[in-house]
């Protein structure tokens, strides 16, 4: 793994941890196992396979409030990925839309895993004490399951396409069953980027700020985004004749929507600047 | 399969149908256009690894009197099953026997038979058997053909199932403390069903597997008979203990280190009728076919270097069901239009049909007879027209007193005899039907012994002891009735269903 990857598999551990209200104040990261001295956040991936010492160093060495973030992939979309599928626009069936997705996610690839695998990897972290948190799995209608593995094998699947963090953190401080809850808006106080315009015609706010982000060309800070996206929208509205308001409700509107284009791998988050490089 | 997956096939038996590609005809009639001398259909010898309860050897069977069949397979409910349903059906030509493929690797096959099959399949089984299994599989196949021999192997394929793979990651997960095989295909079906609705207007990555999961719905309706009482299909598929995709580049390179080379993709699709393997890859990777069949063989096979690309061969015979919509334009059995407008040999061709005739004598001289070998080959690729190397034993008119092969008889006895709504029956061309049990009555009595007064009467008396919902038209009048088996029994010959009359 290039130290390249490594570093922004950091960073979409920080933004798992920052989402779900579990970042220290002041985060230190380390991908090193022992982790460097001073380190709060661990960053791994399952390659080589993680086993039970590897939690266990790291309960040793972390702070009461420290995490280990274990970013991984699901064993489906890395092989779409690998596979060097080749997009037919001509077709709308599942291969042909897997194809689309494929040919559109820039995002780093982390080790994939099974979910069998994923469940090993969740019992050598208990063995150290330490407890997987998951949010609810908001893509199923019927409920989500109620242990935090079983969410995490189906978030895994389902969405964890791209690079995607499991959060662990000390029992003692695991909420009931691991739920965590997802904190969108939260999003906007770090920074975003997007690497392509994807849209010609602003219609909606992330429409807008997507156009936003190319326009600007590198990570912009949340806040910023948000007031540029809302000028842009109102630009494109009075162009068609038509006249939008800023609303309270842009803010959630626009944060839900880029964490769901982080989770789809098409938009990176950052909860720190990127620069300089978070791991040392 | 293996001795772990003894208990399972035997507790869960898995609804075993004929397959039109395993046929010997439809091999043979492949390897014929990739420049093989294969064995005549008639009386070849075929091997089945992994054959269930033999159903697609007895299909088969029991339209290939000369030809020998024997099949094994670890279940051995399934194979008794087999050999229960074979003695009913008068098939001698058929041996069927409960052996694991590691112990028939060991002990080798059968006194005498190593390198005696013209014809071998290994449908079904590569991707879901054990890794060490596989190894075995593909010796026994190698071991088993004859210098001539033609294999088939089926897999699924990768790029192509890897969003199959998702769901079954999903289902696997969700229903691993589940027992109950009922139970575990309900959850596991819940569970597509539910992402299959939970995504439908998403975009990206979930979008796409949200898709597969309603496809892959669609599919399983179609896998699973409708008398079964849950989809057993299901539990040997998405919800099996071994099933692993296989890219091309990687199946081509385990069947080289046994000792077998590719011949041709099957069945062949149009575009793809390319030299052998070449492109084939990234043809899986642009059209996402989850799922690969290639005909295989030695690797010391006398034409095995001749990668011979598929083509058109004008000493094959020519079939098609071309029932006719309006003047000059046709409907094939697979719903396709056929309007053979400005071209002779095509004309021809079709005035022929229902029957059987040698392309070579669709056309005056080599030009056109050249030229109508490539149409018919690109339509045999569509799916729309039949070639095949040689014509099945099938009635071209209906006689005084029909038959069809015992096997189909016996099937269709046994199904009226329980009342089914439906069963499925199968053709001379190994392409199986669902036939309603007004249909099934007339198929019973077609033993070459009633004339067609008899077989009316016959299933007019039978009728009359079911619900008429059953009997449908049988139960209305006696016109009708004898109107449906004039019906059905022209509808048989037209599918091949009517064997010749016996010299």
């Amino acid at each position: 793994m290039t130290p390249e990857t490594l570093e922004a598999l950091a960073h979409r551990a920080l933004v798992a941890a920052t989402l779900h209200d579990l970042a220290p104040r002041s985060p230190r990261l380390s991908a090193r196992m022992p982790p460097t001295s001073g380190a709060n956040v661990v960053v791994a991936v399952d390659d080589p396979p993680l086993d039970a010492s590897c939690f266990a160093t790291a309960r040793e060495t972390l702070p009461p409030d420290g995490i280990v973030a274990v970013v991984v992939s699901s064993t489906t979309a890395a092989g779409l990925l690998r596979a060097g599928v080749v997009r037919d626009p001509t077709r709308d069936d599942a291969y042909a839309r897997a194809s689309a997705w494929a040919a559109s996610v820039r995002a780093p690839l982390a080790p994939p895993v099974s979910p069998s695998r994923l469940r090993a990897i969740v019992a050598a972290a208990s063995a150290s004490g330490f407890a997987l948190v998951e949010p609810e799995v908001r893509l199923l209608r019927s409920g989500s399951p109620r242990t935090a593995v079983d969410r995490a094998v189906v978030s895994v699947v389902l969405r964890g396409a791209v690079a995607r963090p499991l959060l662990f953190v000390p029992e003692r401080r695991a909420p009931k069953n691991g739920l965590v809850k997802l904190r969108e808006e939260r999003a906007l106080d770090g920074w975003i980027e997007a690497r392509e315009a994807r849209v010609q015609a602003p219609a909606s706010l992330l429409d807008a700020a997507l156009v936003a982000l190319a326009r600007h060309g590198g990570p912009m800070r949340g806040k910023d985004l948000l007031r540029e996206a809302r000028a842009i929208r109102a630009e494109a509205a009075e162009s068609r004749g038509e006249r939008v308001t800023p609303s309270a409700s842009d803010g959630p509107t626009l944060a839900k929507a880029l964490v769901e284009a982080w989770h789809e791998g098409w938009l990176e988050l950052y909860a720190v600047e990127p620069r300089p490089p978070l791991l040392r | 399969m293996t001795a772990s997956a003894r208990f399972v096939y035997d507790e869960v038996p898995y609804d075993t149908e004929a397959n039109a590609e395993t046929h010997p005809a439809a091999l043979a009639t492949l390897a014929r256009m990739c420049g093989r001398s294969p064995a005549s259909p008639r009386t070849a010898r075929v091997l089945e690894i992994g054959c269930g309860n033999g159903e697609n050897l007895l299909a088969a069977a029991t339209w290939l009197p000369r030809a020998r069949f024997v099949g094994f397979d670890l279940a051995s409910s399934a194979v008794a099953a087999g050999a229960a349903a074979a003695s009913r059906s008068g098939l001698s030509n058929v041996e069927l026997f409960a052996a694991d493929i590691r112990d028939v690797r060991r002990r080798g096959l059968p006194d005498g038979t190593a390198g005696s099959f013209d014809y071998v399949i290994a449908h079904g089984m590569y991707s879901w058997v054990p890794e060490d299994v596989r190894a075995d599989l593909l010796a026994i196949l190698r071991d088993a053909l004859g210098p001539n021999g033609v294999g088939f192997v089926s897999v699924n394929a990768l790029p192509g199932w890897e969003l199959r793979r998702a769901l079954r990651e999903i289902a696997m997960d969700a229903t691993r403390e589940i027992d109950e095989p009922a139970a575990k295909v309900a959850e596991a079906l819940r569970l597509v069903a539910e992402i299959g609705r939970a995504g439908k207007d998403a975009d990206g990555f979930f979008g796409a597997l949200s898709a597969a999961a309603r496809e892959y719905e669609e599919h399983v309706t179609r896998a699973t008979p409708p008398e079964a009482p849950y989809s057993r299909y299901v539990f040997h598929d998405l919800l099996a203990d071994y099933n692993d995709p296989f890219s091309v580049p990687e199946l081509e390179r385990r069947l080289g280190e046994a000792g077998l080379r590719v011949v041709c993709e099957t069945p062949l699709r149009p575009g793809r009728a390319t030299p052998v393997f070449e492109g084939l890859a990234a043809d899986m990777a642009r059209t996402g076919t989850p799922f690969l069949q290639v005909l295989v063989e030695r690797d010391d096979a006398p034409s095995a270097s001749e990668q011979a690309a598929p083509r058109a061969d004008p000493d094959l015979f020519f079939w098609a069901d071309l029932a006719p919509v309006s003047s000059g334009t046709y409907r094939t059995t697979t719903g396709a239009l056929v309007r053979p407008v400005g071209d002779v040999g095509l004309a021809r061709a079709v005035a022929h049909a229902p029957g059987f005739v040698r392309v070579r004598d669709l056309a005056d001289d080599d030009d056109a007879r050249g030229r109508l070998a490539r149409q018919l080959f690109e339509g045999f690729c569509e799916g729309v027209f039949t070639l095949t190397v040689e014509p099945p034993p099938c009635a071209s008119s209906l006689g005084e007193r029909p038959r069809t092969a015992g096997h189909v008889r016996a099937r269709a006895a046994e199904a009226v005899e329980r009342r089914a709504t439906s069963a499925v029956v199968t053709n001379a061309l190994h392409r199986s039907f669902r036939v309603s049990w007004s249909e099934l009555v007339v198929i019973r009595a077609l033993d070459g012994t009633h004339a067609i007064d008899a077989i009316v009467a016959a299933a007019i008396a039978e009728a009359r002891t079911v619900p008429s919902s059953l009997a449908g038209p049988l139960a209305i009048s006696e016109r009708d009735a004898e109107r449906h088996v004039v019906t059905v029994l022209d509808r048989l010959r037209r599918h091949l269903f009517l064997l010749e009359d016996e010299p």
